[in-house]
C-alpha cells in the first residue's frame, strides 16, 4: 500500500462550505510535488483517494463545494508517524466564526489542544470573521465540545432573566452546531426544546431528538424539561428594586453630583 | 494603575460644536497609534455619529442589536440585581451582538509608523429598525437617580469585562491567554447635549474621564458651567467654581478664524467660568469643510491645521491615561548579563514598554540593538523569540535607516525559532515568515545591490533550512549572476552553491564553483580559504592526493586565511600525510594546530585526537593517552569529541597493558638468546611480536635470533618489519647485534642481505630528514 508523506502535503481548505457558525469537515490536501488536490479521507486507505487538478480544485471552490484557506497549513504532528513521516491518522478541519466564540465566552480561539499546536487561518471567501484549523480528530471533537460547554453555560445563565426567546434559541442552535459528545448534544437538545413555543415542543422532539436518541421517551423528556426550567428559573438573582416611576423625580434631582458617584459592583467577579 | 478600557465621555451643552467629529477623530487617531477602540453613540435622539458611519460606509451594516437595545438590557437587568446579589458574568450579553467593526480598508490610510493599526468598533444606533418604539421603551428621560446609577454601573461593568481577540501572528505557537485577548484600550462615548438624563448617565459612573467641548458664546459657556456644576464636575463657590474629582479635558470648539480680540476675550471668559484653578484649555478650530461635509481629518486631511489640533488633543488624552513604565536600559547590557540572554526583569520591562503608548523610536532602537547583539543560538524560550519578533516588527515597519537590517535580523530570529520547534506546521510557518521578510528586502526598489545580494544569500540559506534545495540553489545563482553584487556575496554564494552541488552528487560542478572563488581576484580571504579547503577535500575523494595537499598548502600559506580554515587545512594535510605513511609529518601538522593561539576549540580537539591516534599507530599509546585526556579536559570541547576521545583512550589503556606483557616476553627472550638458548628465545620473541606487532625492539631481537638459528627467510621477513619501524639509532643497534652474533657464531647466511637492507633504510631516513 502506498503511503502519504506529510512533507509532500499541505492542507489548503476543507470539504463543503461553512453554512453554520462552527463545525468540522474533511481537509482538502494539496500534493506539493505535482499540485494535485484531494479530499483527504483516509477511512478507506490512501489508494482510494481521488486526486484533482488545480483547475478542478478552483472550480470546486468557486462552486462552494470546497472552502479554501487564505494560507495553507501543515498536517498536524499528531497525525504523522514520526519515524517514517507518513500520515497515519485522519486529520480533520474545524471552523468557527468570531460571534460563536464571543457568545460561548471562548475569546480568544484556542492555540493548542494538549500538545497539538493549532494554526488558524481565515477563509478565502465569505465571512471575514471565520477561521479554520487542521488538527487530529480527537482534538477537533474536544475543541467543539469545549465551545458547546461555554454556550450551554451562557444559555443557563441567561435563561432565568427572561431574555428574548430568539436570543436563547440562537444560543441553543450554536450549542447544537458545536456539541459532539452524546451527553452534550442531549443537553443542547433539551435547552433547544426549552426555547420552543409549547405547541412546537412535541414536534421538535419527534423530528430531531427522537431521531438522534431513539430510546428517548416523550414523557420523560417533558418531565426533564420541566425540571430544567424550574432549576434555571431559580438560579437568577431577584432583588427588591422598585420599578422606575418617572413622575416621582426631576432631571435635576437625578443628575445632582452624579459625576462623583462611585460605580456599583453589579456583576460578580 | 490604569484600569482598561479607559472610558471617556465627550459632552457638550449645545450641539454644533463638533463633538461627534471630535469623538471620531480621536477614535481614528487612537487606532493609528495601535490602540483598540470602541465608540458608543449615546446621542440617542439625534444619532449623528451613527448616521455618518453608515452613510460614509465606514461600517458595512448594523449588528443584531444596537445602543438602544443595550440600554434596554441594562435598564431591565439593573432592576433585578444588587451589589449583594450581583449578576452572573456568563449572562452578560455578547459583545458581537452589539458592535460593528469599522471596515479595515477605512483604516488603512491612517498614518502609522512603528506599530500595527488598532481595531475600531462602534455600537451605533440603527434608526431603520423600529427606532422610535424602542427609544420610548428605554425612556432614559424618566430614570431616577438610582436607576441612572445602576444602569451606568452595569454598562460600565459590561464594557470593562469584554475582551476582544488580539491579532497574534499564527507562527507564535502557544501564547498566554492574557496576550491573546484584551479589553478595549479606550471606549469613547458621544453623549447627548443639554441637561438630560442621558448626559448624566454618560458623565456619571459609566465614564472614567470627561472631554467637555464648549462653544465660545455666552449660551454655551453659561450652560456648560451650569451643567458641570449640577453634575459635580465643577463645585459652586462664592464667586465661581472649583474643579472636582473626575479628570476632565476642556476643549474650546469651534474657534473661528480671525476675530482675534473677541476670540481672546471669549476664551478668557470661558476659562474664568471654569474656576480659579484655570484648567488648560484645548482648542479645535473652525474648518469650513466641517460645515459642508463631516470628515475624519486625521485620516483624510492629515496636513490640515485641524488635524494637527486633533492630534494634540489625542496626545493629551494618551498622556493622561498611559504612563511609561520605569525602564532601565542597562539591564540589557550590564556586565552581569554577559550571556546576552533576557533576564526576567528585562523581559518584564520590554513587554510593558511594547504595550505602552509612550514607547519612543529611540526605545525601539535600543531594543533592536539588543536583538542584534544577541546570540540567537542561545535563545530557547518562546517568550524571548516573541519579544524579539515584536521588536523587529516595530523597527522594520518604521522606515528608518535600519529597516533593512531589522528585516534581515527578523528573518534570522524567525529561522532560529523555526529550528527550535519539532512541530511541522509551526516550523513551516516560521520559515515562511522568515522568507517573507527577506522578500521585502529583495523586492524593495530602495535596496542597494549589496543589501539585495545579502538578502538573497540569506533567503537561500533559509530555503535550505526549509528543505528546499532547488530554490536554495536558484537564489545563490541569482547572486552569482547579479552584475553589481559585491565580491563578498558572490564568493559566499559560489561556496554555498558548490556545497549544494556536492550534496546533490555533482562533484564536477562543485569543484568548478570552488575554483571560481579561488580564481576571483577580489574574493575575501575567508571564502577563498573555505573554497580551497573544500576543493582539497574533493580532490582527496577523487584519489588525487597531490592536488589535495597542494590546496591545503595554499591555505596554510595564505597570510590572511582565517584561523579556522588554516587549522582545518593543517589537520587535513596531516591526515593525508598519515595515510601516505608519514606519521612524523602528520604529528607535526597536528601539533601546529594544537599550538595555534587562535585556532577554534573544536579544531584543537580534533588535532589532539588525530595526533593521539597517530601516536597509537606508532606504538606509543602512553602519548596517545595524554592527548585523549587533554581533549576530555577541555571545558568547551564539543561533546562528540569528548565522547570519542574517551572511547579511544580505553583502547590505548589496553594497548599499554599488552605492550607491558610484550616487553616482558622480549626481555626474557633476549636473556635466553644471550644464554644461547636460541629456540626458547625465538618462542618468547614470537609471542612478544604477536602481542605487539609495532614493538620494534622485539622484532629486531626475533630477527637476529632466527638468523642465528639459520631460519634465514623468516629472519629476513622479521628484519623487514623491524627496519620499517626503526629510526636511525635503532638501525645502528641492529648492526651492532649482527656484528656480535657473527663474532660469536661465525658467518651467518643472509647477514650480508640484512646489512644491505639496514643501510638502504638508513639512507632513506637521512634523505627524508634533509628534505624536511
Amino acid at each position: 500500500m502506498n503511503s502519504l508523506k506529510a512533507s509532500d502535503i499541505e492542507i489548503v481548505g476543507f470539504n463543503g462550505a461553512p453554512l453554520v457558525e462552527c463545525g468540522r469537515s474533511l481537509p482538502i490536501a494539496k500534493r506539493k510535488s505535482d499540485g494535485q488536490h484531494c479530499v483527504l479521507d483516509l477511512s478507506r486507505g490512501v489508494d482510494t483517494l481521488v486526486w484533482h487538478s488545480q483547475e478542478e480544485a478552483t472550480s470546486f471552490a468557486e462552486a462552494r463545494q470546497w472552502t479554501e484557506l487564505v494560507r495553507s497549513v501543515s498536517i498536524p504532528n499528531a497525525c504523522v508517524e514520526s519515524s517514517t513521516g507518513s500520515v497515519i491518522t485522519q486529520p480533520m478541519m474545524v471552523f468557527e466564526n468570531e460571534t460563536l466564540l464571543d457568545v460561548a465566552n471562548r475569546v480568544p480561539r484556542p492555540d493548542h489542544h494538549d500538545l497539538e499546536y493549532l494554526i488558524w487561518q481565515p477563509l478565502k471567501v465569505g465571512d471575514s470573521g471565520c477561521f479554520a484549523t487542521c488538527a487530529s480528530g480527537p482534538a477537533v471533537e474536544a475543541i467543539l465540545d469545549d465551545w458547546a460547554q461555554g454556550l450551554l453555560k451562557r444559555f443557563d445563565a441567561m435563561f432565568g432573566q427572561n431574555p428574548d426567546r430568539a436570543d436563547l434559541k440562537r444560543i441553543a442552535d450554536f450549542a447544537l452546531c458545536a456539541a459532539r459528545s452524546r451527553e452534550l448534544r442531549r443537553k443542547a437538545y433539551l435547552r433547544y426544546a426549552a426555547t420552543q413555543e409549547p405547541d412546537r415542543m412535541k414536534r421538535t422532539f419527534d423530528r430531531f431528538i427522537h431521531t438522534e436518541f431513539p430510546k428517548e421517551n416523550w414523557d420523560c423528556f417533558l418531565n426533564e424539561l420541566k425540571t430544567l426550567r424550574d432549576i434555571l428559573k431559580v438560579l437568577p438573582i431577584t432583588t427588591t428594586v422598585t420599578q422606575v416611576d418617572p413622575s416621582g423625580c426631576s432631571t435635576r434631582q437625578s443628575l445632582r453630583d452624579i459625576a462623583n458617584d462611585k460605580p456599583l459592583n453589579l456583576v460578580a467577579k | 494603575m490604569t484600569e482598561w478600557p479607559q472610558i471617556f465621555a465627550f459632552y457638550s451643552f449645545k450641539g454644533g460644536v463638533g463633538r461627534s467629529m471630535a469623538v471620531l477623530n480621536q477614535a481614528y487617531g487612537l487606532v493609528a497609534k495601535g490602540r483598540n477602540v470602541l465608540v458608543l453613540d449615546m446621542d440617542l435622539e439625534a444619532p449623528g455619529l451613527s448616521g455618518f458611519m453608515s452613510r460614509q460606509k465606514e461600517i458595512a451594516e448594523f449588528a443584531r442589536h444596537d445602543m438602544v437595545d443595550l440600554l434596554l438590557w441594562a435598564k431591565q437587568t439593573a432592576q433585578r440585581v444588587s451589589e449583594e446579589a450581583p449578576l452572573d458574568p456568563n449572562s452578560l450579553p455578547p459583545l458581537s451582538d452589539y458592535t460593528v467593526r469599522v471596515l479595515p480598508e477605512k483604516l488603512e490610510s491612517l498614518p502609522h509608523k512603528s506599530w500595527d493599526l488598532g481595531r475600531l468598533d462602534v455600537i451605533p444606533i440603527d434608526e431603520t429598525r423600529d427606532y422610535y418604539n424602542r427609544l420610548s421603551e428605554v425612556a432614559v428621560a424618566g430614570m431616577d437617580r438610582d436607576t441612572l446609577l445602576r444602569v451606568g454601573s452595569l454598562l460600565r461593568s459590561w464594557l470593562k469585562s469584554r475582551r476582544i481577540p488580539l491579532e497574534i501572528p499564527d507562527y507564535y505557537g502557544p501564547v498566554p491567554d492574557e496576550d491573546r485577548s484584551a479589553p478595549y484600550d479606550y471606549v469613547l462615548i458621544d453623549s447627548r447635549t443639554g441637561i438630560t438624563e442621558v448626559g448624566g448617565l454618560c458623565i456619571g459612573p459609566l465614564s472614567d474621564q470627561l472631554v467637555v467641548l464648549c462653544g465660545l458664546n455666552d449660551q454655551n459657556i453659561e450652560g456648560t458651567r451650569q451643567f458641570l456644576t449640577e453634575v459635580g464636575v465643577l463645585k459652586p463657590s462664592s464667586d465661581t467654581a472649583v474643579p472636582l474629582g473626575k479628570p476632565t479635558l476642556f476643549v474650546a470648539s469651534p474657534l473661528p478664524i480671525g476675530e482675534m480680540t473677541t476670540k481672546s476675550e471669549r476664551i478668557e471668559r470661558l476659562v474664568k467660568a471654569l474656576g480659579p484653578i484655570k484648567p488648560k484649555l484645548y482648542k479645535l478650530s473652525y474648518h469650513p469643510q466641517m460645515a459642508l461635509v463631516e470628515t475624519i481629518f486625521v485620516r483624510d486631511h492629515q496636513d490640515e491645521h485641524l488635524a494637527q489640533e486633533y492630534r494634540s488633543l489625542l496626545e493629551q488624552l494618551l498622556q493622561r491615561t498611559e504612563t511609561t513604565p520605569d525602564f532601565d536600559p542597562t539591564i540589557f547590557f550590564s556586565s552581569t548579563n554577559s550571556e546576552k540572554t533576557l533576564t526576567d526583569q528585562a523581559r518584564k520591562s520590554v513587554r510593558a514598554l511594547l504595550h505602552s503608548a509612550s514607547i519612543s523610536e529611540s526605545a525601539s532602537m535600543l531594543f533592536f540593538a539588543f536583538v542584534s547583539n544577541s546570540d540567537l543560538k542561545t535563545v530557547t524560550d518562546d517568550i524571548d523569540f516573541q519579544l524579539m519578533d515584536r521588536i523587529c516588527r516595530a523597527v522594520a515597519s518604521s522606515e528608518s535607516s535600519v529597516q533593512f537590517g531589522a528585516l534581515d535580523r527578523w528573518s534570522d530570529v524567525l529561522s532560529q525559532w523555526g529550528l527550535r520547534t519539532t512541530d511541522r506546521a509551526l516550523k513551516a510557518r516560521r520559515f515562511e515568515e522568515a522568507i517573507n521578510q527577506l522578500d521585502r528586502i529583495i523586492d524593495s526598489p530602495r535596496a542597494s545591490p549589496k543589501t539585495r545580494a545579502e538578502a538573497l544569500v540569506n533567503r537561500a540559506v533559509t530555503f535550505g533550512q526549509q528543505g528546499n534545495p532547488e530554490r536554495e540553489i536558484s537564489d545563490y545563482t541569482a547572486v552569482i549572476e547579479m552584475p553589481d553584487a559585491p565580491a563578498k556575496q558572490k564568493a559566499k554564494a559560489l561556496v554555498n552553491r558548490a556545497f549544494m552541488f556536492g550534496q546533490q552528487g555533482n562533484p564536477k560542478r562543485e569543484i568548478s564553483d570552488y575554483t571560481a572563488v579561488i580564481e576571483m581576484p577580489d574574493a575575501p580571504a575567508e571564502q577563498k580559504a573555505k573554497a580551497l579547503v573544500n576543493r582539497a577535500f574533493m580532490f582527496g575523494q577523487q584519489g588525487n592526493p597531490e592536488r589535495e595537499i597542494s590546496d591545503y598548502t595554499a591555505v596554510i600559506e595564505m597570510p590572511d586565511a582565517p584561523a579556522e580554515q588554516k587549522a582545518t587545512a593543517l589537520i587535513k594535510r596531516g591526515e593525508t600525510f598519515r595515510q601516505q605513511g608519514n606519521p612524523e609529518r602528520a604529528i607535526r601538522h597536528f601539533t601546529s594546530v594544537i599550538n595555534m593561539l587562535d585556532a577554534p576549540t573544536e579544531q584543537k580537539a580534533t588535532a589532539l585526537i588525530r595526533r593521539g591516534e597517530t601516536f597509537r599507530q606508532q606504538g606509543n599509546p602512553k602519548r596517545a593517552i595524554r592527548d585523549f585526556t587533554s581533549v576530555i579536559n577541555i571545558v568547551d570541547a564539543p561533546t562528540e569529541h569528548k565522547d570519542n576521545a574517551d572511547s579511544i583512550r580505553k583502547d590505548a589503556y589496553e594497548q599499554v597493558g599488552i605492550q607491558a606483557e610484550a616487553n616482558s616476553l622480549n626481555d626474557r627472550g633476549w636473556g635466553r638468546y644471550v644464554d644461547g638458548r636460541i629456540k626458547e628465545a625465538i618462542a618468547d620473541l614470537r609471542q612478544a611480536v604477536e602481542l605487539d606487532p609495532m614493538n620494534v625492539k622485539a622484532l629486531g631481537n626475533l630477527a637476529i635470533s632466527l638468523l642465528v638459528d639459520h631460519q634465514t627467510n623468516d629472519a629476513l621477513a622479521a628484519y623487514d618489519a623491524a627496519i620499517e619501524l626503526a629510526d636511525t639509532d635503532r638501525l645502528a643497534d641492529f648492526e651492532k647485534d649482527l656484528q656480535r652474533a657473527i663474532a660469536k657464531h661465525g658467518a651467518l647466511p643472509g647477514a650480508d642481505e640484512v646489512r644491505t637492507r639496514i643501510e638502504a633504510r638508513a639512507a632513506t631516513l637521512k634523505t627524508t630528514v634533509a628534505a624536511q
